[in-house]
């Protein structure tokens, strides 16, 4: 699981949303609307955007 | 006073920044202002969540691993730090972050956890990736510092 020093999250629900029970919801929250703003920017494809963050999930080894 | 870009050196841009800004970063940022408003948002959260003096040291530690001139220039007159067990591994944390955070052991995870709880390593986590990601931005850019 995680490197945390927490139990393994219930049968069904994803890492992330069970950090959540962990966290400050402000930062989450704000990072959600950071994340919908910069989807908005004037040349940002989607498609391409996917590509990187798929790419970048590869390289970080990230399997979310 | 009026801002003068600095964008690469350079005395000019061909962005269409607002000369009238405060800094180079709110002025090249500033084109796209919404975002940039979420973003300023998303970084205050993340800092509010954690110890700022702490959130200043990785901040530090990662201008100079980026070599981010904008950053690095807040700190020009900090004195040397004397670092705590806490500072000392959340260093070491940061200094794995930066290079390849699917490298970050268990054992520099505990080393936090004993000093700031699960809860406080997941808050400092956020605020360092948030810092991190606007550092990079700002080396990638060549952001001038903010005028004192």
């Amino acid at each position: 699981m995680s490197r945390l020093a927490i139990p393994d999250p219930p049968p069904g629900l994803g890492l992330s949303a069970y950090l959540r029970d962990y966290t400050d919801p402000a930062p989450a929250d704000a990072f959600s609307e950071f994340s919908k703003a910069a989807l908005r920017i004037d040349g940002v494809e989607r498609e391409t955007l996917e590509l990187i963050r798929i790419r970048n999930a590869v390289v970080q080894s990230c399997h979310l | 006073m009026s801002f003068q870009p600095d964008i690469l050196g350079a005395a000019m841009t061909w962005l269409p920044v607002d000369t009238d800004a405060p800094s180079e970063r709110d002025a090249v940022l500033g084109l796209h202002p919404t975002a940039y408003a979420r973003h300023r948002e998303f970084l205050d959260a993340t800092a509010a969540a954690t110890d700022p003096e702490l959130l200043e040291l990785c901040k530090l530690r990662m201008a100079q691993h980026f070599g981010c001139r904008e950053e690095l220039a807040r700190h020009s007159e900090d004195g040397p730090p004397s670092l705590t067990a806490l500072h000392a591994a959340a260093l070491d944390f940061v200094d794995q972050f930066v290079l390849d955070p699917s490298l970050v052991s268990r054992e520099q995870v505990a080393a936090l956890e004993g000093e700031l709880g699960t809860k406080g390593v997941i808050h400092l986590t956020m605020a360092v990736a948030a810092h991190e990601a606007s550092l990079r931005l700002s080396t990638v850019l060549d952001l001038a510092p903010a005028e004192a």
